[in-house]
């Protein structure tokens, strides 16, 4: 019963504001066709340079140009080899900080750390068993 | 209330023909406002449909900061749509055109530039119907369904043929021309809303994992 009286008052609201309706269509008929008139000058004018009105336009460009980083840099991520992810299973976080200064600065501290991973268990040990701390 | 008090008895005093007669006006007068109202919800939802047409290419443009304010939003829409307009409509246009230049050639050079025989024969086409009326509580209301007065003629010859072209290629230009009008307006009028609430802080879609605008 609400449906059919929502219906019939559409139908009233159709009936007051159809003269309304019909002079915007009109206004945008007359937009269309102004614009019509000139982007097909236009369109002639690009077509003897080469260029044509169904190119991008420059916000598209630059969203493609942002996707496009976005894809290689996933790329990039996926295609690396395992090794270099740290495989943490249980053990997450990690105690030991396996931190290495970029080369050439303090040769003495990166000595010293390759030391301590060598007295240290590794993370990778399979034999290792799970809920051991790392120290 | 003078008024009424004239009128009341002959309310009482109504006829069965006059009762039958108000009966069915009222039921016709419902179905067509039943018939306007299922058109209206199907316009609306036609329009709901085109306006979302924004969202597939705006949801991006917004998400990755390169449209920021809602006046960018709004002109990037506007731009975008009109350059649809053009290229939706300029086939149909372009058919338009050639066909008025067409006729105009084909009027001056074989009829001499009378154009009553288009129009004759265009008003020929239609058949004319005649409403048959009766006086009620002083106004001329309609009594009966409608009679044919005129029933559509046909004319068969080079004048009938060019006249009939000419006017399927109106036609088909101006519902083409109404429903890209429409589409733009629906979309207009969606970014209009939209504009706004796309670059407000608004907590209801907080935690959803909804794509578009609400």
């Amino acid at each position: 019963m609400t449906a059919l009286l929502k219906t019939v008052g559409y139908g009233f609201l159709i009936i007051i504001l159809s003269p309304f309706v019909v002079l915007g269509l009109a206004i945008f008929a007359v937009y269309a066709i102004i614009v019509y008139l000139f982007l097909e000058i236009s369109s002639l004018l690009l077509f003897f340079t080469g260029k044509s009105f169904k190119n991008d336009d420059m916000e598209t460009i630059k969203l493609k140009e942002i996707m496009k980083k976005e894809e290689i840099y996933r790329q990039n991520m996926m295609s690396q080899p395992i090794n270099t992810v740290p495989q943490y299973g249980n053990n997450f976080p990690p105690q030991n900080n396996n931190y290495y200064p970029p080369q050439g600065t303090n040769n003495n501290y990166q000595q010293q750390q390759n030391q301590e991973n060598l007295n240290q268990s590794s993370l990778f040990d399979e034999t290792k068993k799970d809920g051991d701390n790392n120290e | 209330m003078n008024n009424l008090l004239i009128y009341l008895p002959l309310l009482v005093q109504l006829n069965e023909k006059e009762k039958k007669a108000i009966g069915i006006i009222a039921i016709i007068l419902l179905g067509i406002l039943l018939l306007l109202g299922l058109i209206a919800r199907l316009l609306l939802s036609i329009k709901d449909r085109k306006g979302r047409e924004i969202d597939n290419y705006m949801y991006d443009l917004v998400s990755y900061k390169i449209i920021t304010t809602p006046f960018q939003f709004r002109s990037y829409v506007f731009k975008r749509e009109t350059k649809k307009l053009y290229l939706n409509n300029r086939w149909a246009l372009r058919v338009f055109i050639l066909m008025a230049i067409a006729l105009i050639i084909y009027v001056s050079t074989f009829l001499s530039g009378d154009w009553n025989t288009i129009w004759k024969i265009l008003d020929d086409l239609f058949l004319e119907i005649e409403w048959p009326t009766t006086k009620m509580f002083g106004l001329t209301i309609i009594s009966d369904w409608p009679f044919i007065k005129t029933p559509p003629v046909i004319y068969l010859t080079l004048n009938g043929y060019v006249t009939y072209v000419a006017f399927i290629i109106s036609l088909w230009c101006g519902l083409n021309l109404i429903g890209t009008c429409f589409s733009f307006s629906a979309k207009i009028d969606r970014s209009n809303k939209v504009s706004s609430k796309a670059f407000g802080k608004n907590l209801d879609n907080m935690g959803g994992n909804n794509r578009g605008f609400q």
